[in-house]
């Protein structure tokens, strides 16, 4: 049962840092109508220029995380405006191809300045102390509570905010909010920064549990996926549930089954929820065009 | 032929139609019948139409057709049992020529076999030359009635919007239906080409296929049609005769507002 | 006229490519190689997307798929054509239960579906040790291919046997393409339902294409596992997905010899990129970032616009 326990606070640690990712993504979604499939790499990048930063550097681990997380604000606002919104135009292959240009990109340049040996992160966090049964570290609190916050946060400012009703004025009806006036480029631009400093957050804060490597992008990618169609795509509420859903279905099942098969239950959920129900469990449904 | 009793429709809290009952009769040995169905924007006309075609679910009602039940029904399943429906906005197969357009809708009664369909395809045309021979005459014969043989290689695509129009049409009639329902094929014409659209109608009527027509342009619905329903605010308002409907105070009021009176 | 002269450049053609392998040495031998069962593989993709209209992210699983049951068959001592027809019959079923599951479903959860199995499969490829043999890879024993090229050394058997099944892949597909069922196939990616409402099973049709898309891609890969004679789950990753994505997008989706120039451009760049080393993946991906957002109708796609306009002009003059 202690084990149970450990597993279950684990797993909701790991949702909350796919949480993170899985809103952006499906931020993006909900925005620009086409799946970035170079946000998992911002994810990265989070966690590598961190571990630059304090590695070549000497900053402490904070400031290296505020850094960062402005950093990869940047690159993300950068290739936002200069591949995703110019590809959202596309069609939809030209677009995921385009970004996917970006993700392979940006995760063979840091193969090649890094190269493919794991890197750690330490950070003053790490401090374990003990619930009951179960053995927890400062940093795995602020997983969550940064994640919750964030998450919550964003919640808000688009049900809540003019800006945020923009957004969603722009999800739902491209045209209709371009003759009222919204500045549906601005808009994007904003969205993809927005998703861009979720997944960043998400990197410099796992980057202390977990061991860095090239393809931690492409990993999350695939999970986010998973996470999205389960949530329903478009849906904030959604990706947040579904990851943390993912995270402790994953962190359980290894009590079971070896961990290098745990990438394979999220696909297994996926493939079982699809032909179950296709629409994703939370989501809206889009319906045929004619 | 068809029968639709009670449908209802409501989307998202909005209740688009309710208690609709629309017939059209079979009338073997007599003339087929041509209604019509018009209405205010927004009446909920085209999702009538999106329901018993296969592309909407309705909340309640049912629509039977020949004695079978279609709602449920995919779309093609309906095509197949006799009911065939042209769209408002998506005309064509825009990167295939127009006799091509027609092809894919001809094959419909060539009812090839899995092996033709799946098999034979990949190893020789010879195979299946006599159905698709025979598709080809039905093709051409359908467009020359339109009157587009000599576009018959056109890029779909390029064509100009009232013969994009036609092309619909041509398909529709490629499918060989028992009942053809156009939803708005007069949209968008000019006077010449509604002419021509209605005589289109008339003459695809007088060949045996019965037709129900969705319309805004009232010259045409009140020529051509010898019954029309007129749909408003989710409910069946008129139906009769295109003189009684001219005359009948609550469509007046609905078109024009109250007090008005119709100069026909 | 013009057909003779096309009918004698193709022969000739064909001729130097069967006589190829007694004309060079085993490296230019091995790029020609990679030419044929990328061809292969691209003529696949542009069955499925160029043709159909379906988006699929998953192709590399079953060209991975096609890669481990070649080279496990041949592993049991089966000729090699055994060991294609092998890798043809379980990418068609893959094919079949995949495409049943899930292409009734939204475009865009089809394609995260469709990238969910390959996925899946690729972690199993990597942990199902007593058979994959898994990160490390699985060796292919040479055997004999079979069909009378028993007398021709190894690389050069698979090779002929790569040009035989290309052909026959391209005749095939050519042939498909001109039947009624090819015009259907068409009719659902211009709008799917518009097929619907005259009388198209759309479903059924994008199983098929699926299936045999499915089956063809296969085939490249157990092309590619005979040939280079080693298999790894990285065969399963987006990365190869991509490549088929990118060599009909770059040759031209939904044409004819869009495959042909798509594989002649894609493995020539690679081959022309060799000397840079790791730097290489760089500029690919920078090629493709710039390819997919420039030319978005691929060579063939652009040089037919091209060629329009010029006769555009020449008819208003």
């Amino acid at each position: 049962m202690d084990i149970v326990l450990q597993q279950a606070a684990n797993g909701l640690v790991l949702g909350m840092s796919y949480a993170l990712v899985a809103t952006g993504l499906t931020l993006v979604f909900g925005v620009l109508r086409m799946m970035n499939l170079s946000h998992g790499e911002l994810y990265m990048l989070g966690a590598y220029i961190l571990s630059a930063l304090m590695q070549y550097l000497g900053l402490p681990y904070v400031v290296g995380c505020v850094l960062s997380v402005l950093l990869v604000a940047l690159i993300g606002y950068f290739f936002g405006m200069t591949v995703v919104q110019p590809a959202s135009h596309l069609e939809p292959i030209n677009a995921m191809l385009a970004t996917f240009g970006v993700s392979t990109l940006l995760s063979n340049l840091v193969l090649l300045i890094f190269k493919a040996t794991p890197r750690m992160v330490s950070s003053p966090f790490q401090v374990v102390f003990q619930i009951g049964p179960v053995f927890l570290t400062i940093q795995k609190l602020i997983v969550v509570g940064m994640g919750l916050l964030l998450n919550l946060g964003v919640y808000l400012v688009i049900h809540h905010t003019t800006f945020g009703k923009m957004i969603w004025a722009i999800s739902e009806q491209r045209t209709a909010a371009e003759i009222v006036g919204i500045d549906t480029k601005r808009m994007h631009n904003l969205a993809f920064t927005m998703g861009a400093v979720l997944a960043a957050i998400s990197g410099v804060l796992v980057s202390a549990l977990y061991s860095l490597a090239p393809n931690m992008g492409s990993g999350i990618m695939t999970k986010c996926f998973a996470i999205v169609v389960l949530g329903g795509l478009g849906s904030i509420p959604g990706a947040i549930i579904g990851g943390l859903l993912l995270g402790l279905a994953e962190s359980l099942f290894t009590i079971i089954i070896p961990s290098q098969w745990t990438p394979a239950i999220a696909f297994v959920l996926l493939i079982v929820l699809l032909i179950l129900k296709p629409e994703g469990l939370i989501g809206k449904s889009k319906g045929v065009k004619l | 032929m068809l029968e639709i009793r009670n449908l209802s429709k409501s989307f998202q809290g909005l209740q688009v139609f309710s208690g609709i009952d629309l017939t059209v009769e079979d009338r073997p040995g007599e003339k087929s019948p041509l209604i019509g169905v018009i209405g205010p924007n927004g009446a909920g006309k085209t999702t009538l139409f999106n329901i018993f075609t296969g592309y909407a679910k309705a909340d309640g009602g049912s629509v039977i057709f020949d004695g079978k039940e279609l709602l449920g029904k995919k779309p093609h399943e309906i095509v197949r049992a006799g009911l065939t429906r042209t769209f408002q906005s998506t005309l064509a197969f825009r990167q295939l020529t127009v006799k091509e357009n027609v092809l894919v809708a001809a094959y419909l009664h060539e009812d090839f076999s899995f092996l033709e369909r799946f098999i034979y395809p990949l190893v020789s045309l010879k195979l299946t030359q006599k159905k698709t021979r025979d598709a080809q005459e039905r093709a051409e014969k359908v467009l020359s009635m339109v009157g587009m043989l000599d576009d018959m290689d056109m890029v779909s695509g390029n064509l100009p919007y009232g013969k994009q129009k036609k092309l619909g049409i041509a398909m529709g009639l490629a499918t060989e239906p028992k009942l053809l329902a156009l939803d708005e094929p007069a949209a968008g014409l000019n006077p010449h080409e509604t002419a021509e659209t209605m005589e289109l109608l008339q003459e695809i009527n007088r060949g045996g296929t019965a037709v129900l027509v969705i319309e805004h342009n009232m010259k045409l619905i009140m020529t051509a049609c010898e019954r029309i329903y007129v749909l408003s605010g989710g409910r069946i308002i008129a139906e009769g005769l295109p003189q009684e409907i001219a005359k009948n105070e609550r469509v007046i009021e609905v078109y024009l507002g109250k007090g008005m009176t119709a100069h026909a | 006229m013009k057909r003779t002269w096309t009918r004698i450049t193709i022969a000739v053609a064909l001729v130097l490519v069967v006589a190829f392998p007694f004309l060079t040495n085993a490296y230019i031998l091995g790029i020609a190689q990679a030419m044929l069962l990328y061809f292969i593989y691209a003529m696949a993709m542009n069955l499925l997307m160029g043709y159909t209209g379906i988006r699929s992210f998953g192709q590399a699983g079953f060209w991975g798929v096609g890669a481990y049951v070649t080279g496990l068959m041949m592993n049991m001592h089966q000729y090699g054509i055994l060991s294609l027809l092998g890798a043809m019959i379980i990418g068609a079923v893959l094919g079949l239960a995949v495409g049943m599951l899930s292409l009734r479903l939204q475009s865009v959860y089809f394609f995260i579906t469709t990238l969910g199995v390959s996925e899946m499969l690729r972690v199993i490829a990597i942990n199902w040790m007593p058979v994959t043999r898994g990160p490390m890879g699985l060796m292919v024993q040479p055997t004999s291919m079979g069909l009378f090229l028993g007398r021709f050394e190894y690389q050069t058997q698979v090779y002929l046997l790569s040009v035989l099944l290309a052909v026959l892949c391209f005749l095939g597909l050519r042939t498909l393409m001109r039947s009624h069922t090819g015009k259907i196939l068409m009719s659902i990616r211009d709008s799917e339902p518009l097929a619907d409402s005259v009388g198209v099973n759309p479903t059924a049709y994008k199983v098929f294409a699926f299936a045999t898309a499915g089956a063809i891609t296969a085939l490249s890969g157990g092309l590619n596992a005979m040939a280079y004679r080693i298999v790894v789950p990285d065969f399963l990753s987006m990365q190869y997905t991509t490549i088929g994505l990118l060599m009909v997008l770059i040759g031209g989706s939904g044409e004819l010899w869009g495959p042909l120039f798509g594989a002649l451009i894609y493995v020539g760049f690679n081959e022309g990129l060799r000397s840079i080393g790791e730097f290489r993946l760089v500029i690919f991906a920078l090629i493709m970032i710039l390819v997919v957002m420039l030319f978005p109708k691929g060579l063939i796609g652009t040089l037919k616009q091209q060629t329009n306009k010029i006769k555009q002009r020449k008819q208003q003059t």
